[in-house]
């Protein structure tokens, strides 16, 4: 049997709401186009409502401020793109952490490619960005800044409040990746002063394919469609809705709202429980902030071992490692990388991520098989050269 | 990541792990390639009576594939004349066990240790003996 410890990869959808979703499927009378003006597509149109409401509400923002999308990709490609392009008649400059999700980076280098220019910050070896770094950045033709709020490697959780008030005191938009953030971190894009915030379902106990993007009323208008069609989504985002997906995405931003606290305090307690345990094994150091971290990952290097063996070493755990990134892309964590790593620690690194069924027996057990697999590489591997 | 049953099986109870302890009619001899930096280090021992290894032992630091091959090259190679290791081609392995050709350049790393093991054997014996 295999321990699942990768829930910032992916959660397993909620009960209730696969009860939703499957309901919603087989109900003839949700079946419409939920922007069509009959009767069935009206039934549609509330229950898209209702779910954008939720998940609204989630990030203390209005329902008419959330975008469907079909994941956070797309919400973060839409923000990027589509806030820098429509604003580039002000100005063509980006302030960027280096410590981005991918579709952030790959959204960004495409701007490059269209003449926009990137002020890459420089994240301490925490992984922690300094406010005052975004503000030192920050240039007459700055348009957007894009930070996220907790790091999908190492759970490292920035001061998003004190950027977002930077940035609106200069009248620069601010990007929140809070793919990782909801349900585990409180979020309030008006405390926070967020202009553009990426969510997806699947990370929140939610369906794969489908996710959203919130965009501040004021900006609304100003950010520049990625794609052209029927005109849903204010044009921002055209295409057919998935009345069952949002709803089950809306289903899952409640129970993630409503279960915050316990959540949080719960995969805290066994986080913490996690680390004890594996820092009891020799040489596995800690990747990112010890205390400015999300609940619900653990990300270590381990020391003198492959981490392709590492991996397979581990084989009854589900996590995700560095030797797992090396191999689809043939490079070590960027991430851990940029947080002073060496290629050979960026490379055995294993990244466990909790959940809300994770419990303490399977914390035990985790730790375990994390220092039996240890042991037995380390067992193979010759002695330290001195 | 899928592997191989047989490298599979290498890799969790491999054969002729160091450290090697030898007999005083034995000569221990050492043979080390590759490096921590590169993520690939590979320690062979040799017991060898004369011209035979009686038994090969190795300690490395690689993927699943190296591991699995160093075992199984140890067990191919002892007991044996101590010329083969220096005549050790990793070809044979990668088809025997399944190992993609991207990691034939651990293999090589492999070759050079038990390359390195026959040198220390050979620069300790007498001109004539060779």
């Amino acid at each position: 049997m295999t321990l699942y410890f990768d829930h910032a990869a992916s959660t397993p959808v909620d009960p209730a709401v696969a009860a939703a979703v499957a309901a919603a499927l087989a109900d003839p009378a949700l079946q419409a186009n939920p922007a069509a003006t009959h009767a069935p597509g009206r039934a549609a149109h509330e229950q898209v409502e209702a779910a954008r409401a939720r998940v609204a509400a989630l990030i203390g923002a209005r329902p008419a401020e959330i975008v469907w999308t079909s994941g956070a990709t797309e919400a973060n490609n839409l923000a990027v793109l589509g806030a820098a392009r429509f604003r580039a008649s002000r100005g063509r400059h980006l302030v960027v952490s280096p410590l981005e999700h991918a579709s952030v980076l790959a959204a960004c280098r495409q701007l490059e490619r269209e003449g926009f220019t990137i002020t890459w910050l420089d994240p301490d070896r925490d992984g922690l960005i300094d406010p005052a770094q975004v503000a030192a950045a920050l240039r007459a033709d700055t348009t957007l800044v894009a930070v996220m709020a907790v790091n999908n490697e190492t759970g490292v959780v920035q001061d998003v409040a004190a950027i977002g008030a930077i940035c609106r005191a200069r009248g620069v938009l601010l990007h929140v990746d809070a793919v990782q953030a909801a349900g585990r971190e409180p979020l309030d894009v008006v405390a926070q002063q967020v202009d553009l915030l990426s969510l997806s379902a699947h990370k929140m106990y939610g369906p794969k394919g489908v996710g959203a993007l919130f965009i501040d009323g004021t900006t609304l208008r100003r950010v520049a469609p990625l794609f052209h069609g029927g005109g849903q989504e204010r044009g921002l985002r055209p295409g057919t809705l998935a009345t069952h997906q949002l709803l089950g995405m809306g289903l899952a931003a409640e129970l993630a709202r409503t279960r915050l606290g316990t959540d949080r305090c719960g995969q805290t307690s066994l986080r913490d429980a996690l680390w004890m345990a594996l820092a009891r094994v020799p040489g596995v150091l800690l990747n990112g902030h010890p205390l400015r971290r999300s609940c619900h990952i653990v990300n270590v290097s381990v020391e003198g071992v492959d981490g392709e063996s590492l991996l397979l070493a581990l084989e009854t755990l589900a996590v995700s490692s560095g030797a797992a990134c090396a191999s689809a892309s043939g490079e070590p964590s960027p991430v851990l990388r940029r947080l002073g790593r060496s290629d050979a620690l960026a490379q055995s690194s294993i990244r466990f991520s909790l959940g809300r069924g994770t419990t303490a027996a399977e914390i035990e057990a985790a730790a375990a098989i994390f220092a039996a697999g240890v042991a037995h590489l380390r067992r193979l591997a010759p002695p330290a050269v001195a | 990541m899928d592997y191989p049953e047989a490298v599979r099986r290498l890799f969790f109870n491999p054969e002729c792990v160091g450290p090697l302890l030898v007999r005083s009619t034995e000569r221990l001899c050492r043979g080390e390639a590759g490096s921590d930096t590169a993520g690939v280090r590979i320690l062979v021992e040799a017991a060898v009576q004369e011209d035979q290894v009686v038994r090969l032992a190795f300690r490395a630091r690689g993927c699943p594939y190296l591991l699995a091959a160093c075992s199984r090259a140890m067990v191919l190679l002892a007991p044996g004349p101590v010329g083969a290791l220096a005549a050790f081609e990793p070809a044979g392995l990668m088809g025997e066990l399944g190992i993609p050709t991207e990691k034939l350049g651990s293999l090589l790393i492999l070759q050079d240790a038990l390359r390195n093991c026959f040198r220390d054997w050979d620069t300790t014996q007498p001109a004539g003996a060779r």
